[in-house]
C-alpha cells in the first residue's frame, strides 16, 4: 500500500503540465498609451437624449482599473494619443399583462487616434430587467475591449 | 475556500457498490495552479452526460503580468461533456469523451472567458463499493487564443493536455 502511495504521489508530481491564461491585448497599449473618453452619447427609454457625464466617468473609472491604458481622461486638454468615442441607446419592452420591463442597452464604441484612425471598434448589447444594470452591462463590455494584456 | 475544496475533496464519494452514475471531487494537475472542482456524470449502459466545475487559483509564487500580486482567484472552469463508455473489465473501465469548456475568469475581468472543445480518455477504478478514483487526460481540439494546454509562462510548450485525477462515488 505504501509503494502503491509513493508511485501515485510521484506520478502526480511528474504529470502536473503547465497550463497558461494570456491575453495580448486588442490594440498595442505600449503605442497608445494615454486615452481622453469623450463624453457618452446616451439615448433612449427614461433617458434625455444628449450626453452623459456620469456614464463618461464610469467608463474612465473602469478603465482605469481593467485597461491596458496608463493614462485615462476625461479632460480633452490632457494630452492624450487616442480618443474613446461611446454611445448607447436603451430601449424598452414592457409587458403591461405580466407587469415586466426588460431593458436592451446596445453601445457602439469606437478608438480613434489623433489623426482620426480608427483603431478598434465595435457594438455590444446587454438586457436586464433593471435600465441602470443594462447600462452598466453594455458599458462593462465596452471596457472589456480594452482589457490589459496579461499572462499568468 | 481552498480548505473547503479540499475537505469536499478528502470526504467526497456516495455509498454504493458499482462504477456508474457518480459524483467526483477533481484534482487538475497543473503546475503554478492550484484547480480543483467537482464533477458529475450520468451514464447508462455506454453513453451519458458529464458535468464538471472547478475552482482555478494561481499559486503565490507563480509569474504573472497582467494580474495583481495578492491576488489568486483566476475564476471557474464549467464543461459540459458527453462520455461513452468503451471498455468495462470488473472494477475497471475506460471512458471517453467530448463536449464543451467554458473558463469563466471571473478574478481577471468579469466578461473575461476562454472556450475549449474538448476530447478526453479517462481511466476509472472502483476501489470499493460505491468508491471510484479516476485519472483523466484532456485535450482541445478548437480553443481559445490564449488557452494554452502544455504551455509554460515563457511560451515553452509541452503536451497540450490536461490531466485530472479524482476520488468519488456512484449513485445506486
Amino acid at each position: 500500500m505504501k509503494m502503491t502511495l509513493t508511485l501515485f504521489a510521484a506520478f502526480v508530481c511528474t504529470a502536473c503540465l503547465p497550463l497558461t491564461l494570456s491575453h495580448e491585448g486588442n490594440i498595442d497599449f505600449t503605442r497608445y498609451k494615454a486615452v481622453y473618453v469623450q463624453p457618452v452619447f446616451v439615448e433612449g427609454a427614461d433617458l434625455l437624449t444628449g450626453t452623459d457625464g456620469g456614464a463618461q466617468d464610469y467608463v474612465a473609472a473602469e478603465l482605469a482599473n481593467e485597461s491596458g491604458f496608463s493614462i485615462i481622461t476625461t479632460d480633452e486638454n490632457t494630452a492624450h494619443d487616442c480618443v474613446l468615442v461611446v454611445s448607447f441607446v436603451l430601449e424598452a419592452t414592457i409587458d403591461l399583462s405580466e407587469e415586466t420591463e426588460e431593458y436592451t442597452a446596445t453601445a457602439d464604441y469606437t478608438l480613434r487616434d489623433t489623426g482620426g484612425r480608427t483603431l478598434l471598434s465595435g457594438t455590444v448589447r446587454d438586457e436586464s430587467n433593471y435600465a441602470a444594470d443594462a447600462i452598466e452591462l453594455a458599458l462593462d463590455e465596452v471596457v472589456h475591449a480594452f482589457l490589459r494584456p496579461y499572462r499568468l | 475556500m481552498k480548505r473547503i475544496l479540499l475537505i469536499l475533496f478528502l470526504v467526497g464519494g456516495s455509498t454504493s457498490t458499482a462504477l456508474g452514475s457518480g459524483f467526483d471531487a477533481d484534482v487538475y494537475l497543473t503546475q503554478d495552479k492550484t484547480m480543483v472542482g467537482l464533477g458529475l456524470s450520468v451514464i447508462d449502459s455506454k453513453v451519458g452526460l458529464d458535468l464538471d466545475l472547478a475552482f482555478i487559483y494561481l499559486n503565490d509564487e507563480s509569474e504573472r503580468i497582467g494580474f495583481p500580486a495578492d491576488d489568486s482567484f483566476v475564476g471557474n472552469l464549467l464543461g459540459i461533456h458527453l462520455i461513452y463508455r468503451v471498455h468495462k473489465v470488473g472494477p475497471a473501465e475506460g471512458r471517453v469523451g467530448v463536449g464543451f469548456d467554458y473558463w469563466a475568469l471571473w478574478g481577471i475581468n468579469g466578461d473575461e472567458y476562454k472556450m475549449g472543445l474538448p476530447l478526453f480518455v479517462e481511466a476509472r477504478y472502483a476501489l470499493a463499493p460505491g468508491i471510484t478514483t479516476h485519472l483523466q487526460a484532456r485535450s482541445y481540439l478548437i480553443a481559445s487564443d490564449g488557452l494554452g494546454l502544455g504551455v509554460d509562462f515563457d511560451g515553452e510548450e509541452t503536451s497540450p493536455v490536461l490531466m485530472t485525477v479524482g476520488l468519488g462515488g456512484t449513485f445506486q
